[in-house]
C-alpha cells in the first residue's frame, strides 16, 4: 500500500457503529457529529507508527491503551497494543471522513 | 488481560482500598452464591437517591417530573414490572428475575432538612466530559452529598454523544455515582429516542452495583462479567439486534442482548439475570451496606 494510503489512514478514527454491515466496521474522524451511543471505541493512528486505542472501559468511559499500527502492502491493517491480541482488518476504504475496515 | 481491564487496574492501583473492596466484593459474592437459595432476594432493599441537575440551557433543566419518571423507571426494571420483558427471547425468559431494589428521591438533606431529593446547579460548562468534573463545584458542577448515605446521579450534557459513565464500588467516595445525559434521562421532556425509557440510568447504577459488561470488556471473547447465567460475548451489541446474535462459539442463543448490561437501545433492554442480582446484592450487603435504608420488606 503506497504511502500516501497510510497517510490517510493518520488520524483519530471514532467507531460510527451505527453504518456498520455484517462484514463492515465503519469509521469517521472524532469530529464527526455522533449520535449519542452508550459508548464508542476509537483509536488514534499516529504518522510514528504510534497507536492509542480508546477502548470502551468497565465504567462506560473510553480508556487509552498506547501500542502500534502497520498498514501491509496487501492493505490490511494491523494493530497492537498492550495486554490485547493482535488485530488485522482489510482496508476496504479510506478518505478524509470515512474508514471502512472489514470485520 | 484485555487493555481496558488494564486500564481499569491502574486506577485500581491509583486508589488501593478500591483494589481491596472490589476483592473482598468478590469473595461476598462467591459466598453468596454457595447459600441455599443465592438466587432470591430476602427483602426488597430501598435506596435514597439525590439527583444534581447542572444546566446551562433551559433545556438541560429539566423539571421534577421528569426526574421523577426516571425514578420511576429505575423501579420499574428494578421490579422487573416492565412490561415489555415479554419481548425476551423464550430461552433466557426463565431468567428475568426481580432485583428487588426501589429508589426514592431522597426526603431529607445531609443536614436532615426536607429536601426534595433534587439539585439544581447552573453552569457556563456547555458540555462535560468523562474527568469527573461534573462533579465539583470547583469544576463547574456540582458537589455530590455524601454518597455514602446517598446514590449520587448527574444529569448534564455529555461531550462526544456519551450516554452516561458510572464508578464501581469502593472508588474514590467524592466521585462515588453516576452521570447521565440530560436527553437521555428520564422518559418525559428531554428524553429523546431511542435512549428515552430511562434505561441509561438502569445500566449505570448496574455498574454503581458492581455488574460489568456482557462482553466482559475485551474484544477477544477472553473477558468475563463474573456472572455465570449470561453468555460470553465478543463485542457490545447496539441499536436493535435481531434474534440471534452470535459470538464466542455461544450459539445457537448468541449474545444475551435483552440485558440491560449490553448496549443496546432502550426498548431492546429489558432483563437482569438471576446470576447478576446476586452480585448487584452482594454490593448492597458489602460496599454499598451504608445506602440502605429503611426497614427492609419481606417478599412474597
Amino acid at each position: 500500500m503506497s504511502d500516501s494510503i497510510k497517510a490517510s489512514l493518520e488520524g483519530h478514527w471514532v467507531h460510527a457503529h451505527e453504518e456498520d454491515t455484517p462484514t463492515q466496521q465503519v469509521f469517521r474522524p472524532a469530529t464527526h457529529p455522533f449520535p449519542p451511543s452508550r459508548g464508542r471505541r476509537s483509536f488514534e493512528l499516529r504518522a510514528d507508527g504510534m497507536m492509542v486505542d480508546h477502548r470502551i472501559g468497565p465504567d462506560d468511559r473510553r480508556q487509552p491503551a498506547v501500542g502500534s499500527w502497520n498498514v501491509t502492502p496487501e492493505g490490511v491493517l494491523e494493530l497492537r497494543s498492550a495486554g490485547a491480541a493482535p488485530s488485522s482488518m482489510r482496508v476496504e476504504q479510506v478518505g478524509p471522513d470515512k474508514l471502512v475496515l472489514s470485520k | 488481560m484485555c487493555g481496558a481491564m488494564q486500564a481499569h487496574n491502574r486506577l485500581l492501583e491509583r486508589y488501593p482500598d478500591f483494589r481491596r473492596v472490589l476483592g473482598d466484593l468478590e469473595h461476598g459474592t462467591l459466598e453468596r452464591l454457595a447459600q441455599p437459595s443465592p438466587f432470591r432476594a430476602a427483602a426488597i432493599v430501598r435506596i435514597p437517591v439525590v439527583v444534581h441537575v447542572v444546566w446551562r440551557t433551559a433545556a438541560e433543566r429539566i423539571s421534577q417530573a421528569q426526574v421523577e419518571s426516571q425514578i420511576a423507571a429505575l423501579n420499574r426494571d428494578y421490579s422487573a414490572a416492565n412490561t415489555d420483558k415479554a419481548n425476551t427471547p423464550e430461552c433466557w425468559a426463565g431468567l428475568v428475575t426481580d432485583v428487588s431494589i426501589q429508589f426514592f428521591l431522597a426526603t431529607q438533606d445531609p443536614s436532615g432538612n426536607p429536601a426534595i431529593g433534587i439539585t439544581y446547579t447552573q453552569t457556563s460548562t456547555p458540555s462535560f466530559g468523562t474527568d469527573d468534573t461534573v462533579k465539583s463545584q470547583a469544576t463547574g458542577g456540582a458537589d455530590p452529598w455524601p454518597t455514602d448515605r446517598y446514590l449520587n446521579l448527574w444529569v448534564c450534557t455529555l461531550g462526544g454523544g456519551l450516554l452516561g459513565y458510572a464508578q464501581f464500588p469502593g472508588g474514590p467516595a467524592e466521585t462515588d455515582g453516576v452521570v447521565i445525559l440530560s436527553s437521555a434521562f428520564c422518559t418525559t421532556g428531554t428524553a429523546t429516542a431511542p435512549f428515552n425509557l430511562g434505561r441509561t440510568a438502569v445500566h449505570e447504577v448496574g455498574h454503581w452495583l458492581n455488574l460489568h459488561h456482557i462482553w466482559g470488556d475485551t474484544a477477544d471473547c477472553s473477558g468475563s462479567d463474573f456472572v455465570e447465567d449470561t453468555p460470553n460475548a465478543r463485542h457490545p451489541n447496539f441499536g436493535t439486534p435481531t434474534f440471534p446474535h452470535v459470538s464466542c462459539s455461544n450459539g445457537p442463543n448468541g449474545d444475551m442482548f435483552t440485558n440491560y448490561m449490553d448496549y443496546v437501545d432502550d426498548a431492546a433492554t429489558v432483563m437482569f439475570t438471576a446470576g447478576q442480582v446476586v452480585r448487584m446484592h452482594a454490593a448492597l450487603a458489602g460496599p454499598r451496606a451504608s445506602l440502605v435504608t429503611a426497614q427492609p420488606v419481606v417478599t412474597a
